[in-house]
């Protein structure tokens, strides 16, 4: 939450301002910033943020912006239903797409990646049932389809939102198709996934963001799409 | 009581010092009483669970616009029951006991010839002022704002004024069971008792300890001539003093047992096991007493549910029902008969195998309890089998009482039998009339006999060098599995003796522990209590094996 009284929106500005200065001087030998250099400028959102970071208080997550093209294996997966999904026809639906890795009995990483899921879902009203959410799980073993369905419950996802579950292979397959294998659920890192069109490479983001983070990503990513259709 | 101490010589220095220095940063006695659980505080509540008072759930915001309820984000998910936090990928969340919070916060890299400008590795020591804020308004002592992942909470002054009391209170005082000099240690044994898998169980983990303590024993010296680094583990270091609690007679006198065990000498946990028979007893014990229990070798392991101090290998026979269940579910038999010792065990079991067919969407079984004098003879199964032959027919008993079934005509020989790996024993499924064997889906938890030796060459490698008979090997490298786990667990903890805190880094560290147990895929995770969720069925016709999560 923003600050909301004067003195503390300075003290905020403040601190804020110290800790760009930091990073700042971090960015110059940080392979993020090759990243961010490396980025083309349609990019865009994320890089000219950090043009003027220096000046105003930013109130979107410190995540790094990837777009890559991944091959979805063709892999079997049950939704919290119990209902049978492949994978890579769910992925590949004319339609966005949102995507993240999960478990359910994870305490730390997972309830607020899935709470922002949750919020970006509200702030999309009407327009989340245009979007595809899907949230793999990576202790499929353990979470069963009733274990999701009461997961899904608490974080209030409506049926444009599936939770999958699988064999314990299937999950590891996914996960090292989407470069997110860590070797240990335990090590697992905040790392969500859009894509606009099948015909876009998927937009890639690792770290926590806010959900406005992802809602803008998500619509640049369309004007994109659409500017070139047009 | 047995006790067994090792080689090192023990000694037997009392906790005062220890706890007289402690004492100084806990303003608020625990709570804690010998007749069971103590009463959970209103600050618990909010801690624990996220519930306020009034019985509404904490709200709070993350990531600047993420509203979340605390039935998402309570304290106690991220900085766990302990306080002592976690960590997750890349992410740490950093202590919040009354210890960690009141005390101010250093970077030690100095002594290491760095050179540090104050950062988020340090703080002053908050006070019960500044922690409200941090908890309201995400500031730290020093003025600095927190990771945005950590919740704003919205909680009235009164509200907080009981988290903070009990934040003061949370892993102040080291766990019973432990000593200046000695971690105490306990490994039960339920009846019935099996002789020699008790010896070769107990052979195991007093080899274990002996050769611990005499490895180690030098490392209390070593602390006071070592840097820093050094000093951490070294000062951690403890005698291992391992306890037999061998229980006797019905289960219900088996609490009292306990209770006079450990009111003799407390132990920090419950290492290994034996329960061929019942083990709630025990599991109740543990839970009421706060005692981490790891990994015994039991057949009827209660359902852990939410519970905390227990931590299974498997389900056990319930186990292998519910795998059972769900392979007739994908197949068409309907017709399902099942065999069972007409005990207390064999009619729990039975009813839980009822319990799997109905959650696997099917009707229960037509069930017929077998008489500890009754051999099953031709007649018997004819009798058993007098409406014809069924789809199937599941037997919970060892192979030697179905093997008459053979001499049946095969017009009433069932479609599948299906028997259990842990109802087999002695002589396993090698008893099994080959007209039977065809016919046979055997309900298995530990790996496959290929893959098992494999598995277990390093620990008999080991059984082999300490001159210990390799008489139960798949008890004997569980065992082994579950004191090097403690190891392993006992050396990241380092002097934080709190159980609590132990049994979450046992949650983080099965999934990576070098030593095999007999089972595929062990993996834990917070809240998670039995580390394999499926079961291999064996078809003995072709020897295919599938595994089934039910």
């Amino acid at each position: 939450m923003r600050p909301t009284t004067i003195a503390a929106r300075q003290r905020y500005a403040a601190g804020r301002l110290r800790l760009c200065l930091g990073l700042a001087a971090w960015l110059v030998c940080s392979p993020v910033a090759v990243v961010h250099a490396g980025e083309p400028a349609a990019g865009g959102h994320h890089m000219s943020h950090a043009h003027h970071a220096m000046a105003v208080p930013k109130d979107t997550g410190d995540y790094q912006r990837t777009e890559v093209a991944y091959s979805v294996p063709d892999l079997t997966f049950r939704d919290r239903h119990g209902r049978t999904i492949r994978v890579a026809e769910l992925l590949a639906q004319n339609r966005p797409v949102m995507l993240n890795f999960i478990f359910t009995s994870c305490t730390a990483i997972c309830p607020v990646m899935t709470a922002t899921f949750a919020q970006v879902q509200a702030d999309l009203g009407d327009e989340r049932h245009k979007v595809q959410m899907v949230s793999v799980s990576i202790d499929p073993e353990h979470d069963t389809p009733e274990r999701l369905t009461r997961y899904a419950q608490t974080y209030k996802a409506e049926d444009n939102w599936r939770f999958l579950t699988g064999t314990l292979d299937d999950s590891v397959a996914l996960q090292r198709a989407f470069n997110v294998y860590r070797g240990d659920k335990m090590n697992h890192s905040p790392t969500a996934f859009i894509r606009v069109s099948p015909r876009l490479p998927w937009i890639r983001i690792d770290g926590f963001t806010t959900a406005r983070d992802l809602i803008n990503e998500y619509r640049q990513s369309q004007a994109r799409l659409s500017a070139k259709t047009h | 009581m047995k006790r067994y101490r090792g080689a090192a010589a023990t000694r037997r220095a009392g906790l005062t010092a220890a706890l007289a220095l402690l004492s100084l940063a806990m303003p608020y006695p625990a709570a804690a009483g010998p007749s069971g659980k103590p009463a959970i505080s209103p600050g618990e509540q909010m801690y624990r669970s996220g519930i306020l008072p009034s019985g509404r759930l904490m709200a709070a915001t993350v990531e600047h616009d993420v509203p979340v309820t605390a039935n998402q984000l309570a304290c106690a998910q991220c900085h766990r029951r302990s306080g002592l936090g976690s960590s997750e990928g890349g992410t740490v969340f950093p202590p919040i006991n009354g210890r960690a919070l009141f005390a101010p916060k250093q970077s030690r890299r100095a002594e290491l010839g760095g050179v540090r400008t104050p950062g988020q590795a340090q703080r002053p020591a908050y006070t019960r002022a500044s922690l409200i804020r941090a908890i309201r308004d995400g500031i730290d002592p020093s003025g600095r704002e927190l990771n945005r992942l950590m919740p704003r909470y919205a909680l009235n002054p009164a509200d907080v004024e009981k988290l903070v009391d009990y934040l003061a209170t949370l892993s102040t005082e080291p766990s019973p069971g432990v000593t200046d000099s000695e971690l105490h240690l306990a490994t039960i044994i339920a009846p019935p008792v099996d002789a020699a898998k008790k010896q070769a169980m107990l052979a195991v983990l007093r080899a274990y300890v002996r050769d611990k303590n005499a490895q180690t024993r030098l490392e209390s010296r070593r602390k006071r001539h070592s840097p820093w680094h050094k000093e951490w583990p070294y000062e951690a270091y403890r005698t291992w003093v391992l306890h037999v609690w061998e229980l006797k007679g019905p289960p219900d006198s088996w609490s009292a047992q306990m209770e006079a065990h450990y009111r003799t000498w407390p132990v920090f946990a419950v290492v290994g096991g034996l329960g061929a028979g019942q083990w709630q007893p025990v599991h109740a014990f543990c839970e009421q007493r706060a005692v981490p229990c790891l990994f015994p070798n039991v057949a009827l392991p209660p359902d852990p549910g939410k519970d905390f101090y227990t931590v299974y290998f498997t389900r056990g026979l319930y186990g292998d029902a519910a795998a059972v269940a769900r392979h007739l579910a994908d197949s068409t038999a309907r017709h399902i008969v099942q065999l069972y010792p007409d005990t207390e065990n064999g009619r729990v079991l039975a009813a839980a195998f009822d319990d799997a067919l109905k959650k696997a969407g099917l009707g229960p079984s037509e069930g017929h309890p077998l008489a500890k004098t009754r051999r099953p003879d031709k007649a018997y199964w004819k009798e058993i089998l007098r409406t014809g032959a069924p789809d199937a027919l599941v037997v919970w008993l060892p192979a030697s009482q179905v093997s008459a079934l053979a001499s049946l005509p095969p017009s009433l020989l069932p479609g599948r039998l299906y028997l259990s790996s842990g109802t087999l024993e002695p002589q396993g499924a090698a008893a099994l009339p080959a007209s039977l064997r065809e016919r046979t889906f055997l309900a298995q938890r530990f790996v496959r006999e290929q893959s098992l030796q494999r598995r277990l060459r390093r620990v008999n490698a080991w059984l082999r060098a300490k001159h210990i008979p390799i008489t139960a090997p798949r008890i004997q490298a569980n065992t082994f599995f579950a004191v090097t786990t403690v190891t392993d667990v006992m050396s990241h903890i380092r002097g934080n003796f709190y159980r609590d805190y132990f049994l979450e880094k046992v949650e983080h560290m099965v999934d990576n522990v070098v030593w095999k147990s007999v089972y595929p895929d062990m993996s834990l995770a917070p809240g998670q209590r039995t580390a394999v969720k499926g079961c291999y069925i064996v078809s003995l016709a072709d020897g295919r094996a599938t595994w089934l999560v039910p």
